[in-house]
């Protein structure tokens, strides 16, 4: 063929396992991007027909119907009827059906037959029917469907050669003669003949033996459900601080002997010291994150693979009810617990908008792993590591406070923005609770490869940016001969504006100061301040014992705890705001948010600054 | 089945589910907390969450437990 490769798009309910199928038929060389105007991700990969002959394969968000309710079904609607812009229409449309779920996996695929369309259908997930007592002739469903059937495992890898040959099938017979629409039906006509189908697929069906059901006895129990999620998410945070530690300093070494070698062999210039001070520190205080990440991505997955996410969305709705919102926020705010922009992504699945925004507006204040350098180098200078209780330390008490002060001001938010900017009623929380499945190496690394990815690419380029801004405004102009660099850089005049400012919340002119480079990311505030008291050491452990004893010098205990209360609210971290703009299309929404987290920050921590005063401890 | 009660949006995704006149449902779990709200409901060969609210808006008749 002499034009662009033929497109084939995957059509299927959620749940139908259409992105394993997706993996399967086309391995690791896929594209993620966006459709352009909506958040809604595009993924295309090429599979290869058994003459040899590649294809593009697009994977659509799963929909129920192509009535559509949501942005993402709505795109596969405009997708499949060649209205999406910068889409072709597909040539061949292959619709995903979980055998052990036909009765209702059929409604869409009639709805999908009906367009006249070259059209496959993969019979999905035989294997999990099968454990379920359920054998099922799939050419008696070819021939009531009128389209060829094609049984699939896809995380087996069965049945796929199979399905390249009946795209090739129906697109050569289609270029004879193109099949023609056929004669809508309503929707329970549809629903009726689902039934009827399914019914006369099944061969037979043996006392089902539904393993799904007994694990959901326990994990779905009135009392032992939660707690099996609670102690799940206990070793979540457990594992994303541990297990990440040490390919985290691995990392930070790099890092520093990265840099110790580039000032090793290059002459001291302005140029080396943008390449040091400026793309290695910055870049390298995001990246090292990169293995908390991968760690907490690694559970998500795995959570969502087999099927629990759904599950624990649906113990926490009564909770999120509480401050009006549902089960499928938790996701999101879970993943913020490690970084918000992944977090603020995940809210692409909660269908109601009101609900989205006020989910997004809050995340931030999840404390994300970025804050923890930040309040352990402060903790560790002003708060004494005494015992409390046996076992309880102070210092651990403090920690988990903030924390918990970070989850309360967000529950309290979300409470009083549903009442005000983001009011209407209250969302409902309908969900299909999926079966249980075990995940594939292959698709889980995959996923993580792909997070990885995504967060190299955006925090990179995002961090990259910023530092070089900011190393500019630190250098320029320069000083005078004698002089001090930063009293002399525009970096320096806005710091001696806004001590103005933050003064009368017990900030003094060096914080103010750490304050503008904390904009690109929250742990920046730690390597800033270090600078700023000029302290000699290179490596950032030595960096920061000496730090602590230039903190214990220079700050009062008030200025301390209201520094620690600030950065529990303040949205000091460009990529959640870029991240922001891109999912809600706007400045509108990531300026408000800047705004309200700004303003709680410094009211929080001018509150903790003079009451500390009061109580003596200024 | 009172549609009326639901919000269009809502009422639309429970059909697209299956939740529709006629439908046999079964009662399959109940959330934690006092309101036992959310409820979990089988719904052929599917588990679907849903609230009470959805569940009010429903009429059910009691049938024999089926095999």
């Amino acid at each position: 063929m002499s034009r662009l490769p033929g497109v084939v798009a995957l059509v299927g309910n959620p749940n139908a396992g259409k992105s394993a199928l997706f993996n399967a038929l086309t391995g690791a060389r896929q594209k993620i991007a966006n459709y352009p105007g909506v958040t809604v991700e595009r993924k295309a990969g090429r599979m290869v027909l058994p003459s040899g002959e590649p294809l593009e394969l697009v994977d659509l968000p799963g929909t129920y119907g192509l009535d559509t309710t949501s942005p993402d079904e709505e795109v596969t609607r405009r997708v499949i009827m060649g209205e999406q812009p910068g889409q072709a229409r597909p040539d061949v449309l292959v619709c995903v059906l979980d055998a052990s779920n036909l009765e209702q996996h059929l409604v869409l695929a009639q709805e999908v037959l009906e367009l006249g369309r070259p059209t496959v259908i993969a019979l999905n997930m035989i294997d999990l029917a099968q454990r379920d007592g359920l054998v099922l002739d799939s050419e008696a469903l070819a021939a009531e469907l009128g389209a060829p059937v094609v049984p699939t495992v896809a995380v087996r890898r069965r049945g796929l050669d199979d399905l390249a040959a009946a795209v090739a099938a129906v697109r050569d017979a289609a270029a004879l003669a193109p099949p023609r629409p056929r004669p809508a039906l309503t929707m329970p006509e549809r629903r009726m003949m689902a039934r009827t189908m399914a019914r006369g697929a099944v061969l037979s069906e043996t006392a089902v033996h539904r393993l799904h059901a007994r694990i959901d006895q326990v994990l779905l129990h009135p009392w032992l459900g939660p707690v099996v999620l609670f102690a799940l998410l206990f070793v979540v945070f457990q594992a994303v601080f541990s297990w990440a530690k040490p390919a985290q300093d691995g990392l930070d070494a790099l890092f520093s002997s990265g840099s110790a070698w580039v000032k090793a062999h290059m002459a001291a210039s302005l140029l080396r010291d943008l390449l040091t001070d400026g793309v290695i520190a910055g870049v390298g205080s995001v990246v090292v994150f990169l293995p908390q990440i991968l760690v907490l991505f690694f559970f998500i997955l795995m959570m969502e693979a087999t099927g629990y996410m759904a599950r624990a969305a649906f113990l926490m709705d009564r909770l999120m009810a509480g401050v009006g919102l549902s089960g499928r926020s938790f996701i999101p705010l879970l993943s913020s617990f490690a970084c918000a922009v992944p977090g603020i992504m995940a809210t692409r699945s909660i269908t109601d908008p009101r609900d989205r925004l006020t989910t997004i507006l809050i995340a931030p204040m999840t404390t994300c792993s970025a804050r923890l350098p930040v309040y352990a180098v402060i903790i560790a200078a002003f708060i004494p590591a005494r015992q409390v209780l046996p076992g309880v330390g102070l210092q651990g008490l403090v920690l988990f406070a903030l924390y918990g002060i970070g989850i309360v001001g967000a529950m309290a938010a979300a409470l009083v923005m549903r009442r005000t900017i983001t009011r209407g009623a209250a969302s409902g929380f309908i969900m299909e609770l999926p079966k249980y499945q075990l995940p594939t190496v292959k698709d889980l690394a995959l996923g993580l490869y792909q997070r990885a990815w995504i967060f190299l690419r955006r925090a990179g380029t995002i961090i990259f940016t910023v530092a070089i801004v900011l190393w500019l405004l630190l250098n320029f102009p320069r000083a005078e001969p004698g002089h001090d660099q930063v009293d002399a850089s525009i970096a320096g005049h806005i710091a001696n504006g806004l001590a103005v400012v933050v003064e009368p919340i017990g900030f003094n002119r060096d914080i103010a100061l750490s304050l503008i480079p904390t904009m690109a990311a929250r742990e920046v505030a730690v390597s800033s301040l270090a600078t700023t008291y000029a302290v000699g050491a290179t490596d950032e452990d030595a960096r920061a014992t000496g730090l602590v004893a230039e903190l214990k010098h220079h700050w009062s205990l008030a200025t301390a705890l209201a520094f620690l209360a600030w950065f529990v609210f303040a949205p000091q971290c460009m990529s959640t705001i870029a991240v922001t703009r891109r999912e809600t299309n706007g400045w509108k929404w990531p300026a408000f948010m800047l705004g309200y987290l700004f303003t709680l920050a410094y009211v929080f921590a001018g509150a903790v600054y003079w009451i500390a005063v009061a109580a003596g401890l200024g | 089945m009172d549609w009326a009660a639901l919000v269009p949006e809502e009422a639309h995704r429970l059909r697209a589910l299956g939740l529709e006149e006629g439908a046999q449902v079964r009662l399959a779990y109940r959330g934690v907390f006092a309101t036992r709200d959310p409820l979990a409901v089988e719904v052929g060969r599917m588990t679907v969450a849903l609230r009470r609210v959805h569940g009010r808006a429903m009429q059910v008749e009691v049938q024999e437990a089926m095999a």
